[in-house]
């Protein structure tokens, strides 16, 4: 239990703050604007929401690279299961966060109205939908981003290597209208049909698992964290 | 300089030895290079749509390296405690920082040299020419060496001011906010363009920045303002890094930085001006257009006091003294036509008018938003008709902004103009509400179609531009003054930029961007093949078709290039990165060339009333058909398969009101050329192309097209062919 | 020349870490003693120009803090912590020193590098990447680069943590030779370093001057406060941790010696000061209280 709260405390620095001023300016956003005219959850619910992710992603690691990496490695702890720990605290706040923010879209727009992509029907719908859908719709991606950011930080051993890793990914993919990535754009704002959700949001799940694993593989080679001090 | 120099070579071997960081131009310049090599036909294959493309997206993505190595410079020994020992050397922080930034630059620099190379290489394929290529390359230069150069001076100011590491979020943050949030929902979706200038780059801004015919040539000017701004910022954020530096650690100097960066600080303020008092006068000319919308949502929508409009002379001429361009619009008018009272014109309101004559002869007028109108005594003179003279001025940018992006009504500099007859840039009889209202976000815009002329015959005269001029009429005289004239045409627009005429002598001439040249060409070649087969039976020239195709992104805000027009005897494609000049555009222009018109679609006969019900769609189609059978000796069931539009106009789902007319029509056509009648229907088709086939839209939405009924078809071919 | 006039350091409100400082050091070895965050390292990041002070003057052979740059000029300065380029050599890592240091001539820079590298015994390493130095070869060229340029005031803070004895020895060496006709400012808390190679010496101790003089003054603090006696562990454990100044082990017993005002015991026999002694008699009292 200390370990999970100790991981929570690496959210009490200068970039928590940063962190947090992100999360309550999306939260104004959601839960503002003309009820007539609902904003898209698109917008609101993911393409404003993932630079969350990277953010996480840094802010979790970066008491563990903020020094030397010796005296990580030397505890009797196990570096995957420290990954996979922080892991699941991104995770977990990044579904607390989105869920505030989807109930800051509620109660400004009485409903959430977005795409559905149903099983039964060719091509999306607009209209309202289910409280947990925004959410489901959004997890793949979410998860998928934070495991880029993973791979990046324990490759390089660089906290920043996750927003840098992270924000590109997600700029590319918000200025190109989801064409960079192709299958595996992050938002549900350019899929025709029905399947290509299903197929992108598979994608995404997929590579999200691979990554992850490559994560851990990297993270568990313990001979790599011992380095001098070479800054940041 | 001793010093300068050797901080400067330690600097330079990190970043050239770093292995993550050398490679990054290279990759670069890769990944512009497998985009470019995207182009392919089904979608455009402009060359500068996805160079600009490129810029928007991936270059933007470049300017984290210049935040990467601006941080890391810092942070690499002034900000780290184990490299103490070098705040103790008898040298300057001011002279590391210069380091830094230098050889920042020089390796910053490897990304826009790849750049250039990959776009030069594609340039050359392409067929840009060498003038063309030299100064597009010299734009993009330009405005990479800037963006990189403000990125990294910030860069070396959060890093020399925030010591904590959080300055990396913080830089990537920046990198973010300065690009991607600033562009898209700050400049654009709030429409707050006082901020454009803090853009970290211009071309991350769809609108003007992405055409080729537009944005060097008119958007140099707002980009010297911007970039004024920009390097006195730069300055600035230097002065302040120094300043930072220098009272960290003490220094004599200390107060020459402080005064510098206030210095800097005034200069950059005074370096926004140019850009903050056009924008200012921008947004003041918008403003009345958006009182003018305001008004006309209270009930005045349709247009009133119009009327013909016999002949029409504009006289368009840079006045180098005055730096602005300036009109002359003679109208002439039959005085029985006006309407009785005050006579209105509407002209769009941010082209101020100085003088008003009638025949010659100063004349009193009142100016309110886009209506001008004069005195009903003025126009009460001997004679039955009046010319009347409007003398004024064009603004430099018509300035239309709209949620997506920063778009022109109206441009007229030396060097490029846009006037597009849609932005009402010569005055136009009686009082025609040119715009609508939007919301908060969105306050005015061009109502569509919402100018008329009428048909009148026109001249128009160009003078003192500094690049060639185009117009949709045809071209009376060559040399660098152009005079335009036609005998019928409902309105005129202006081109004038970084544009080409594409195709040999004797081809229908295409008026295109550099980056089009090889598409422009090669569609050319096909039309030309179209043309030839028409020429040798149908009397073409005699008909109205057009003699000229304008293929252009517009800049826009002009809100009405959204499908093909038929302006004068110009067709104008509209350009976009997802059509190209496929085999839709091609029949698009074979219609314009024979018929002179835009339509597209067959009719629907559904509903029509008998006395409106009209088979020249069809007669329209098997002219066509003709040149796919005969011309190019395609099978019947090839040209319903594989030609756009024919399976719904001739073939088995054509259909009618209640049979389908252009299956039974195709049908008889077919059996004629089955018996060797050929050149009789060819006879029977010219006959009624010279009855005239052109169907034109209406302002009201309405068409107007010859009433040709079945029954008439069916006469005539009776009489032709010898019957059925 | 070095005169240090009422310098004083303030970081945040209330808090100093040096308080009136006024010292006059000479030429030769001065050594600068006092516990962690006495001030120590901020009185030499003051001299070397990195920080500017609250209040007070420093002047180095003349030049005072309103001309840093002059005093940068005539110093070498090596800090506790050190790093240096990984990817430079030795000898590359020293010409880029010089030429910050305004030696402009490269024959001459050369032979300067050359120099100091045999002062320092980095000859043989000087072609060799900074990254495969070990700890104490990058504490010797960080000497050499302190060296380079023949400064009049060469400021070391710390210079012997982490190396083993013989290096130890031999850079305290290096700084005697060098301290010839210049000024040595030597700081450190191993009072061992500041005995052999120093003749005066000032204690710092929470940011104010507890003491400035020669050594044997210093010494003198514990005149009839050293004690000698022989314990058994037990008694050992029940001692003031920072009274006793050594302990030997001696069959069952443990023989030590005691900074004490009065006897700390039975069989206990006053013995002669050492300087390590005296210095722990000066800021044992402040300790005590």
């Amino acid at each position: 239990m200390e370990r999970w709260r100790y991981e929570l405390h690496a959210l009490r620095s200068v970039s928590g703050l940063a962190a947090a001023c992100y999360f309550l300016l999306g939260l104004a956003g959601a839960a503002s604007g003309d009820p007539e005219l609902p904003r898209s959850l698109v917008t609101v619910g993911e393409l404003s929401f993932l630079p969350l992710v990277p953010l996480l992603a840094a802010i979790l690691f970066s008491r563990e690279l903020g020094g030397g990496t010796e005296l990580l490695a030397s505890l009797p702890i196990s570096l995957e299961g420290m990954l996979w720990r922080k892991t699941a605290v991104a995770l977990v706040l990044l579904i607390a966060g989105h869920s505030v923010w989807m109930a800051g879209y509620y109660w400004r727009n009485g409903a959430l109205f977005g795409r559905h992509f149903g099983l039964a029907s060719d091509r999306p719908v607009g209209g309202e939908l289910a409280v947990y859908e925004p959410l489901l719709q959004l997890l793949p991606a979410a998860v998928f981003l934070l495991a880029v950011c993973l791979l990046a930080v324990t490759a390089s051993q660089k906290a920043y290597a996750a927003l840098a890793a992270g924000l590109a990914l997600w700029m590319a993919d918000a200025l190109s209208h989801g064409a960079l990535l192709g299958p595996f754009t992050l938002t549900n704002g350019t899929h025709e049909t029905n399947e290509d959700f299903w197929l992108n949001r598979c994608l995404l799940t997929g590579g999200a698992v691979l990554l992850l694993g490559a994560a851990t593989y990297w993270i568990g080679r313990r001979a790599r964290w011992v380095r001098e001090d070479t800054g940041d | 300089m001793g010093k300068l120099l050797a901080a400067f070579r330690l600097e330079c071997r990190h970043l050239f030895s770093s292995w993550l960081l050398l490679p990054l131009p290279v990759l670069l310049g890769l990944w512009m290079a497998s985009s470019l090599s995207s182009m392919s036909p089904a979608q455009s294959q402009d060359l500068y749509l996805y160079t600009m493309d490129f810029q928007r997206i991936q270059f933007t993505l470049s300017l984290a390296v210049p935040f990467l190595v601006g941080v890391t410079s810092v942070r690499r020994d002034l900000d780290r405690p184990s490299y103490e020992w070098l705040g103790g050397l008898p040298v300057s922080s001011g002279t590391l920082l210069t380091a830094k930034l230098a050889a920042g630059m020089v390796y910053l620099s490897l990304f826009p040299a790849a750049m250039a190379l990959v776009y030069g290489w594609f340039g050359v394929r392409s067929g840009l020419p060498a003038d063309v290529l030299r100064g597009e390359l010299l734009w993009f230069a330009v405005q990479h060496e800037t963006a990189y150069l403000v990125t990294l001076v910030l860069a070396l100011l959060l890093a020399v001011a925030i010591r904590n590491r959080v300055v990396y979020l913080i830089a990537f943050c920046g990198w973010v906010f300065g690009t991607f949030f600033l562009s898209e929902f700050v400049v654009t979706r709030l429409s707050w363009y006082a901020l454009k200038p803090f853009l970290l780059h211009q071309m991350i801004q769809d609108g003007m920045p992405a055409t080729e015919a537009w944005s060097i040539k008119a958007g140099r000017g707002e980009l010297k303002r911007i970039l004024g701004f920009q390097l006195a910022a730069a300055a600035l954020l230097l002065a302040a890094a120094g300043a930072v530096l220098h009272k960290r650690r003490p220094s004599l100097a200390l107060p020459a930085w402080r005064l510098a960066t206030g210095a800097l600080a005034l200069i950059a303020v005074l370096a926004y001006w140019p850009y903050g008092s056009q924008l200012h006068e921008r947004q003041q000319r918008l403003a009345v257009k958006a009182q003018e919308a305001g008004l006309d949502r209270g009930g005045e929508e349709a247009p009133d006091g119009r009327f013909p409009v016999d002949k029409a002379s504009l006289a368009v001429r840079w006045d180098n003294e005055a730096g602005a361009v300036r009109l002359e619009a003679a109208l002439t008018v039959r005085r029985d036509r006006l309407p009785a009272g005050k006579v209105p014109f509407t002209l769009n309101p941010a082209f101020p008018v100085d003088e008003v004559l009638v025949n010659g002869r100063p004349a009193p007028f009142h100016r309110g938003g886009q209506t001008v109108t004069i005195a009903e005594e003025a126009l009460r003179a001997d004679g039955k008709e009046a010319t009347i003279t409007f003398r004024y001025k064009a603004p430099d940018y018509d300035w239309m902004p709209s949620p997506l992006e920063e778009g022109y009504a109206a441009i007229a500099t030396k060097e490029a103009l846009y006037l597009p007859a849609a932005s009402g840039w010569y005055p136009h009889p009686g009082r025609q509400p040119m715009y609508e209202g939007g919301d908060r976000l969105f306050p005015v815009r061009l109502r569509y179609n919402a100018l008329t002329f009428g048909d009148a015959s026109w001249e128009v005269r160009t003078d003192g531009f500094g690049t060639e001029v185009f117009a949709t009429l045809e071209e009376a005289g060559g040399g660098p003054d152009k005079v335009f004239q036609s005998g019928r045409a409902d309105g005129v627009s202006l081109y004038a930029g970084t544009l080409i005429r594409s195709g040999k002598s004797g081809e229908l001439p295409i008026v295109t961007t550099p980056g089009n040249r090889r598409e422009a060409e090669a569609f050319g070649d096909k039309l030309q093949q179209i043309r030839a087969y028409y020429d040798s039976w149908l009397p073409v020239r005699e008909g109205n078709g057009i003699r000229q195709i304008v293929y252009l992104q517009a800049p826009s805000g002009s809100g009405t290039r959204g499908s093909n027009t038929v302006e004068g005897r110009s067709l104008f494609i509209p350009q976009t990165k997802s059509h190209n000049l496929d085999n839709f555009q091609l029949l698009a222009a074979q219609k314009a060339y024979l018929f002179g018109d835009a339509d597209q679609h067959t009719f629907s006969y559904s509903g029509m009333p008998a006395e409106d019900f009209s088979v020249v769609s069809e007669i329209r189609y098997l002219l066509l058909y003709l040149y796919y059978r005969e011309g190019k000796g395609m099978s019947e069931q090839e040209v319903l398969r594989d030609v756009p539009y024919f399976a719904g106009a001739l073939g088995d789902s054509s259909r009618g009101e209640d049979r389908a007319y252009g299956k039974e029509m195709r049908q008889l056509v077919e059996k004629a050329i089955r018996g060797g009648k050929l050149p009789e229907v060819k006879k029977l088709l010219a006959g009624f192309y010279r009855e005239g086939l052109t169907v034109r839209q209406l302002p009201d939405e309405g068409l107007e097209y010859p009433r040709i009924p079945y029954e008439r078809w069916l006469e005539e071919w009776d009489k032709q062919m010898g019957g059925r | 020349m070095i005169q240090l006039d009422q310098l004083s350091k303030r970081y945040t409100k209330n808090d100093w870490a040096l308080r009136d400082v006024s010292l006059t050091i000479g030429t030769g070895m001065y050594g600068l003693l006092g516990p962690n965050g006495a001030g120590k390292t901020t009185l030499m990041r003051i001299v070397a120009t990195l920080i500017p002070p609250t209040s007070g003057e420093v002047s180095v052979y003349g030049h005072t803090l309103k001309r840093p740059e002059d005093i940068r000029k005539v110093i070498g300065y090596l800090p506790q912590s050190i790093q240096f380029y990984p990817s430079m050599t030795g000898r590359e890592l020293l010409d880029y020193v010089g030429v910050m240091k305004g030696i402009r001539h490269a024959a001459d820079r050369r032979k300067q590098v050359q120099d100091v590298l045999e002062q320092v015994h980095l000859t043989e390493k000087a072609s060799a990447k900074v990254r495969t130095y070990s700890g104490g070869m990058k504490r010797r060229l960080g000497i050499a680069s302190a060296l380079l340029g023949n400064p009049q005031l060469l400021i070391v803070d710390e210079p012997t943590a982490g190396l083993d004895p013989e290096e130890r020895v031999r850079f305290r060496n290096l700084l005697s030779r060098f301290s010839v006709d210049r000024t040595v400012l030597l700081s450190t808390h191993i009072v061992a370093d500041i005995e052999t190679s120093c003749e005066s010496a000032a204690v710092l101790s929470r940011g104010q001057l507890a003491f400035r003089g020669p050594l044997r003054e210093l010494q003198r603090h514990a005149d009839g406060k050293v004690w000698e006696m022989e314990v058994t562990e037990r008694e050992l454990a029940l001692l003031p941790p920072h009274r006793v100044v050594a302990s030997r082990r001696e069959g069952a017993v443990v023989r030590c010696t005691i900074v004490a005002e009065q006897s700390p015991g039975l069989g206990a026999v006053l013995v002669p000061p050492s300087v390590e002694a005296g210095y722990l008699a000066l800021l044992g009292g402040e300790r005590d209280g």
